[in-house]
């Protein structure tokens, strides 16, 4: 495999797969408590300056600091709930420009807290030599949880209590609550789900770039863009679909359209989408 | 009261006049219509750089190939009427739900923001454009700075009161109709789409006019000037004020610019300029949260008609 | 029926099918000018989406509509809603829409007449001072002999969103009145109006058919479909059982068959 073609495909892997870690829990609230959370980019910042702190300053290992940074998000994601969102259930306006709010707090709170100079998390990780093409250990590990992630949602989904919970909800909630489902309870899963695996998708991210306060809202618009995208139903397929196509659609374009335009590629083929799922649904 | 302090003062109200224009267009756009515009900042800027490219000459500048050397008042009108060229192709979008308008005029803005720090050939790039001005010339630091205070204060008001003059008009009742039940306006006849495509396309264009006005005496236009926060920032401050309430949007910003003044002179921390920087909008953020739990009419609550 | 009136709105054929559910079976109706037509049946045969095609809200599969000769199934396929307004076609909502936030007088200010030019040019207009706007003063007044007509003039002030089904109702067909339209579709008028504003909307309603206007009402309570009606239709399942005049629907055997165990006849 020439390096050119590999370097081309090593892109589009590892955008569809950071893209497909970040935007899962967003797109499991965006389906459930159907609001756009603006929020969850930071949530991933957050996520991954814990880490930071757990590893540079605490000394901890860093898959433990992982695991314990992920669980905290969660939990840090239905506490935030229970004090904001909870309160304007169903008004998908009000929580959009709540989320603005609570956004803004997490990201000039990891601003102030860790100040703006760059943070780097050692993570060295071997790489793996197939057929003479260098395969980047970062890259097998991103793989390794996007797969992770899919395989955790779909076992979730289809054979848990709870993951039934979440379908009934995310289809109707008036209805689920008629047939007993606990809504509150189902939502306070979402949230630790959502909140644990933005902190993953910051660790991620961590891989590849040094940690800013505004890393994870970077990727917000792409993130709502690949929720849109991906349907009215919970189907993560669907998601790692729309990561592809946007992914895809960008590495196309780039052999056209100069690299700092990247957004602009990945917004056109979102407008394409949405204009032919139109026509579709007449 | 020493000259440089009064002409920032004035600088400080000119800015404050500025975004009251903006904050006076997205109610219009919002408050009156219900189209959600998130690509705020993308109008400003194509206003700023269209009449920094108009006025610029050519020879001037060796990293820039396009320039026409235009007076501004031309170059003023003629930003003004590109942009809602613009607009008018992209309000087509305004038959979309809700949430794909807001993500795709945030887009919008964000490529616009691209472009303009990359063509270098166009824009200038990071580096930007400077507009000489004879006014700059012509007079001193405190002259300068009370003809741009004026000059926006005369721009606010005749924005106010057209905005307002519209909302109580039939324009402006339809508006208001498309925004409270769209589907009972279309029976009765009215062209909902066509209607809000107005609407942006208005809205867009005042915008273009701020940022053209506040590019104009700023004496130049560069990329970080129009980020997305600026987007946001008006949005806090309309609801800060209570949507859909142009006496509100004053108060807004009036309130979100004071916050930012306190903050910069009493939370300087020395040895941590974050925290001051921070901590402006993590109260901010606080304060939109709060507010739109407790009151999400904002302070001064829905707008009251005249007839009502 | 003796004179054979103009018919001025005819549905051919139309069929609507949302999934696997026929909404509309191949519908064939005509509607005749100055007269009260009534859509009878039980719940969930198609009445309501029958009237949103033809008001444009639900594109048809196939059939045609024509009004006042023209072909206009077009119109409906596209979903062009204010077009068909315009044209003349005016419905009311089951569910009382207006404008809540807006006060009653206001919100009767809002249907939009031919004088009115809403394009850009005239609205930047408005920014010369001392431009009246010239046609507020016409149109409020209009407004205002509305609501005395409507026996509301002490609520002018008062919003809409705080008034009982019944005001809400009345406001609705002054609204859709001041558009000028032919034909008046009304679903369900009565329905959630307290007694003693029933009878006052089924005088409008006869008022109207007096000046000439056409009136196809969707309705459940069928005293005053039995008592006003020119025409009757039973539409169940999306097809049409039987039409004719309101003696011949009251002896119908099958329309009695077709309400028995499916819904309650409201007899009030």
């Amino acid at each position: 495999m020439t390096s050119q073609v590999w370097s081309i495909i090593n892109s589009f892997l590892l955008e569809t797969f950071i893209l497909f870690i970040l935007a899962a829990g967003f797109f499991l609230v965006h389906r459930t408590a159907k609001f756009l959370n603006i929020a969850h980019g930071d949530y991933a910042t957050l996520g991954a300056y814990l880490v930071w702190t757990f590893v540079s300053v605490l000394g901890w290992n860093i898959w433990i600091a992982m695991v314990i940074s992920i669980i905290a998000m969660g939990f840090i994601a239905i506490g935030i709930d229970q004090v904001t969102y909870k309160y304007l259930r169903g008004a998908p306006l009000a929580l959009l420009l709540c989320s603005i709010g609570v956004g803004l707090v997490v990201r000039y709170g990891i601003f102030m807290a860790w100040g703006a100079r760059f943070k780097k998390i050692a993570f060295a990780l071997p790489n793996i030599e197939i057929f003479g093409t260098v395969i980047s250990g970062s890259l097998i590990l991103t793989l390794a949880f996007g797969g992770f992630v899919i395989l955790l949602a779909y076992y979730l989904l289809k054979y848990t209590g709870l993951g039934t919970s979440v379908r009934a909800v995310a289809d109707n909630s008036l209805l689920a609550e008629s047939f007993g489902i606990d809504t509150e309870k189902t939502l306070k899963f979402v949230w630790f789900l959502s909140g644990s695996s933005a902190a993953l998708g910051g660790v991620v991210l961590a891989l590849y770039r040094p940690l800013t306060f505004e890393m994870g809202f970077m990727w917000i618009l792409l993130i709502i863009a690949v929720s849109i995208l991906a349907g009215t139903k919970i189907k993560f397929p669907l998601l790692l679909g729309a990561c592809g196509i946007i992914a895809g659609g960008t590495e196309l374009g780039l052999f056209f359209i100069p690299e700092a335009y990247r957004l602009g590629i990945g917004f056109v083929i979102l407008v394409i989408a949405i204009l032919i799922r139109r026509v579709v649904e007449k | 009261m020493t000259t440089p302090f009064i002409a920032f003062c004035l600088s400080f109200l000119a800015l404050f006049l500025f975004y009251v224009i903006l904050t006076l267009a997205l109610n219009l756009q919002w408050g009156q219509a219900g189209i959600l515009n998130f690509g705020l900042v993308g109008f400003v800027a194509l206003g700023a750089y269209i009449t920094a490219i108009c006025m610029l000459d050519p020879s001037t500048l060796e990293y820039i190939d396009v320039g026409f050397g235009l007076p501004f008042p031309i170059a003023f009108v003629i930003a003004i009427i590109v942009t809602g060229i613009i607009a008018w192709l992209v309000s087509a979008i305004v038959r979309l739900g809700l949430e794909e308008l807001a993500i795709i005029t945030l887009a919008f803005a964000e490529v616009v923001h691209i472009a303009i720090s990359n063509e270098t050939w166009l824009t200038g790039g990071t580096t930007g454009i400077y507009i000489s001005s004879f006014l700059d010339e012509k007079l001193g630091l405190l002259g300068y700075n009370v003809v741009f205070t004026v000059v926006l204060l005369v721009a606010a008001l005749l924005v106010y009161y057209f905005t307002t003059k519209l909302n109580f008009s039939q324009f402006g009742r339809i508006s208001n109709a498309i925004r409270q039940d769209e589907i009972k306006a279309k029976s009765l006849g009215i062209n909902t789409v066509s209607h809000r495509m107005k609407v942006f396309v208005i809205g867009s264009m005042i915008m273009a006019a701020a940022g053209s006005l506040y590019a104009y005496f700023g004496l130049r236009v560069v990329p970080e000037l129009y980020p997305v926060g600026l987007t946001f920032a008006v949005w806090i401050a309309l609801i800060l004020g209570g949507s859909g309430n142009n006496r509100g949007a004053v108060l807004g910003i009036g309130i979100y610019m004071l916050m930012d003044m306190l903050a910069r002179l009493y939370l300087d921390i020395p040895g941590h300029p974050e925290i001051a920087a921070g901590l402006k909008f993590v109260i901010i953020g606080l304060l939109l949260v709060i507010l739109i739990i407790r009151r999400p009419e904002g302070i001064l609550g829905p707008k009251r008609s005249r007839y009502a | 029926m003796h004179n054979k009136a103009k018919i001025i709105l005819q549905c051919e054929n139309l069929k609507k099918s949302f999934g696997a559910t026929r909404a509309v079976d191949g519908c064939s109706l005509e509607f005749q000018e100055g007269t009260i037509t009534s859509i009878i049946g039980p719940n969930g045969s198609g009445k309501t989406t029958l009237f949103n095609i033809i008001t444009g809200f639900t594109p048809p599969d196939s059939g045609k509509v024509y009004y006042k000769d023209k072909d206009i199934t077009k119109l409906c396929m596209k979903s062009k809603s204010y077009a068909l307004a315009d044209l003349g076609i005016a419905q009311s909502f089951q569910l009382a829409r207006g404008f809540g936030e807006m006060a009653i007088l206001e919100s009767l200010m809002v249907p939009p007449t031919i004088a009115d030019d809403n394009s850009l040019f005239t609205v930047f207009q408005l920014l010369l001072p001392g431009r009246k706007e010239t046609s507020r003063l016409e149109r409020e007044k209009k407004a205002r002999e509305m609501l005395k007509e409507l026996g509301l003039e002490e609520k002018s002030a008062e919003k809409l969103q705080d008034q009982d089904v019944g005001t809400q109702k009345l406001v609705e067909l002054g609204q859709i009145f001041l558009l000028g339209p032919s034909i008046f579709l009304l679903d369900e008028p009565l329905a959630g109006v307290s007694r003693d504003k029933v009878p006052i909307l089924l005088n409008h309603i006869k008022g109207l058919r007096e000046m000439g206007k056409t009136i196809v009402m969707i309705e459940h309570k069928m005293e005053p479909v039995l008592n006003i009606s020119d025409m009757i239709y039973v539409l169940v399942k999306g097809k049409i059982l039987v039409n004719g005049s309101p003696d011949e629907i009251r002896n119908d055997q099958r329309v009695k068959e077709a309400y028995l165990g499916v819904s309650s006849v409201r007899t009030e």
